[in-house]
């Protein structure tokens, strides 16, 4: 069973302006808008109990997903479900049954109230049952100091505040837990928590992760699948590690060499002459370390190289090929440079 | 409706108001030295016209329940418009419950406030001799359709700014106006007579005078029909208009993706 199900949702935003709108009245010009296209038409699914990576640059349409399917953004047209309910027409239902931590986490809160007594006001209003236990095992759960509970939510620290934030989307024990740049403002160890607590599913392995991010190792190391999207266009839906095979053969076939005890201008020469060998694409350096791709027999190019460097004297501290990791295959899907 | 829901929203607003120790000090101060002065100003200031006054017991009398209109069928204007605001809204809708459940809930507290300072007032009034003579069910009807009314303008306004963020033309109109001509702090009659033609299309005109004869006069419902029509009319009018208005605006900023912004 499908928990989101995205099927063609197509949005745009009206971006005339108060001027021009003024304008085209006093002018008696029939009323013209300028949209921009949000969401082109975009389609995907998530599986019940995945943690599903959405991934992309900013101005890419992430949010305006996460605002569709949490039913605060409604779409032009196409279809959303959330649990099989659809996300305009059964609102209500949809939001019974997910968590939310949007981006923008701490609006929402009381800023002169504690952390215990905001969290216990929406597990009434979210009709929690035993609110006050539900509130004090979700308190744990995020690792919030107990000293931390009856602060008033503004004398918290970024990170306890967003601790509390996570907190409250757990609070109705979702079904569907949207997280929207989750590990912002946390501290490296509970970013290390943070990422146990998604792999575990914060207790449920039914519960469904909607996962939008930057952070590419929790996404490494906790999406069963990830969508990148850019520009409104969903580009690639794939597991982590198709992913990564997805990226152009030439990327594959990056090599790195680091240099020790070499002066820069002898790395500069060499540079120059491994550029003008048959089968290399792309040569990059940065201080004492070269990076190069090839494009045709590896081993016979590296050869070649190798040889080059130790017939000019050059001393080598190491030859790997380049790890490329999810944020480079991003990258290329992207139309990024590869090694930028 | 879930009872305990609302309960959380009086818990939550209460506590919040607990928490602004000086707000909460000055409030009680006001509400003292706010009696205290109309209890003056009704029991030792001459006005001049007695006789006016005089049908409504005195300008006590008349002043507490300009109050009463102030306190609880005023507040149900601003209420919709500070419950729900462009801040809090996104949150507000994410609540899974039925929309007017958590308009209902979020204004709660302030009509327990607004009925708190009020009974101050007519506290303060009895020891300084009001007498009042009440009809309770012209009273409650009275304050009911009032509080319907105003609650249908305060959709239309908390809807317009849920679009403008902060422009808020109707409780603009009816807080400059209707003080000055409904006869809140004074008898509308008093007016110029071009002035007092406008009072007539104020509905909170009627809702002052409706709530002073049932009141001070004990005035039953078959002998306030003159009141009660224009009002019954009004509020099925502005209720309907007002749930309209504030439903499409929510829909168009969930069209438009402004419900997060402020």
């Amino acid at each position: 069973m499908f928990s989101i199900e995205v099927r063609n949702l197509y949005k745009t935003y009206d971006k005339t302006t108060f001027k021009q709108k003024l304008a085209n009245v006093a002018k008696l010009r029939k009323p013209s808008s300028e949209y921009i296209v949000a969401l082109d038409h975009i389609t995907f699914s998530v599986r019940r109990g995945e943690v599903f990576g959405f991934l992309g640059p900013n101005g890419a349409g992430k949010t305006t997903t996460v605002k569709i399917l949490t039913t605060i953004l409604t779409p032009d047209s196409g279809y959303a479900s959330v649990m099989g309910y659809d996300v305009v027409k059964d609102s209500l239902e949809v939001r019974k049954r997910i968590g939310v931590l949007p981006e923008d986490a701490m609006r929402g809160f009381y800023w002169r109230l504690s952390a215990y007594d905001n969290l216990y006001f929406y597990a009434v209003a979210y009709e929690v049952p035993d609110p006050k236990n539900r509130v004090k095992e979700v308190l744990e759960l995020v690792d919030l100091d107990k000293d931390a509970w009856g602060r008033w939510y503004q004398r918290l620290s970024q990170g306890m505040k967003q601790k509390v934030a996570l907190a409250r989307a757990l609070l109705p024990d979702p079904e569907v837990l949207f997280l929207d740049e989750p590990t912002k403002g946390l501290d490296i160890l509970f970013t290390a928590r943070f990422r146990e607590m998604v792999k575990e599913h914060f207790g449920d392995k039914d519960r469904t992760i909607f996962l939008s991010t930057h952070d590419m190792k929790l996404v490494e190391e906790t999406c069963d699948k990830v969508a990148v999207i850019n520009k409104g266009r969903v580009i690639a839906v794939k597991g982590v590690e198709e992913l990564k095979s997805l990226m152009p053969l030439t990327s594959r076939q990056r090599f790195r060499i680091e240099f020790t005890g070499t002066p820069e201008d002898r790395i500069e020469e060499f540079v120059k002459n491994i550029r003008a060998l048959s089968g290399v694409e792309w040569v990059e350096k940065k201080n004492s370390r070269v990076e190069y791709i090839v494009s045709e027999d590896e081993v016979e190019v590296a050869n070649e190289i190798l040889k080059l460097a130790l017939n000019n004297g050059l001393k080598i501290a190491s030859f790997t090929r380049a790890e490329l990791d999810i944020e480079e295959a991003i990258l290329q899907l992207l139309g990024g440079r590869c090694g930028s | 409706m879930g009872l305990r829901r609302l309960l959380g929203f009086i818990y939550i607003d209460f506590k919040e108001w607990l928490s602004y120790k000086y707000e909460l000090f000055f409030w009680i101060l006001n509400t003292l030295i706010g009696a205290l002065t109309y209890a003056y100003l009704g029991t030792y200031v001459s006005i001049q016209y007695p006789e006016m006054i005089a049908e409504y017991g005195s300008f006590l009398s008349f002043l507490i329940v300009g109050l009463a209109y102030n306190y609880i069928i005023y507040a149900s204007l601003q209420s919709p418009r500070m419950a729900i605001n462009p801040w809090n809204l996104m949150w507000r809708l994410l609540i899974p419950a039925q929309l007017y459940e958590v308009i209902i809930g979020s204004v709660l507290f302030r009509y327990i406030l607004g009925i708190t300072q009020f009974i101050i007032y007519m506290g303060v009034a009895y020891a300084f001799g009001v007498e009042f003579n009440i009809d309770p069910l012209a009273t409650v009807v009275a304050i009911m359709l009032g509080v319907a009314v105003m609650w249908g303008l305060g959709m239309i306004s908390a809807g317009v700014q849920i679009i403008t963020k902060r422009w808020d033309p109707v409780t603009w109109f009816f807080t400059m106006l209707g003080g000055f001509l409904s006869g809140v702090w004074f008898p509308y009659q008093l007016l110029p007579s071009t002035l007092k033609q406008l009072s007539y299309i104020m509905p909170q005109t009627y809702i002052l005078e409706m709530l002073r004869k049932a009141m001070l006069k004990a005035k039953p419902l078959p002998e306030l029909t003159s009141y009660l029509v224009p009002l019954l009319i009004s509020s099925i009018i502005t209720l309907s208009i007002g749930y309209l208005v504030y439903l499409k605006s929510i829909e168009y900023a969930k069209e438009h993706g402004t419900v997060g912004e402020y």
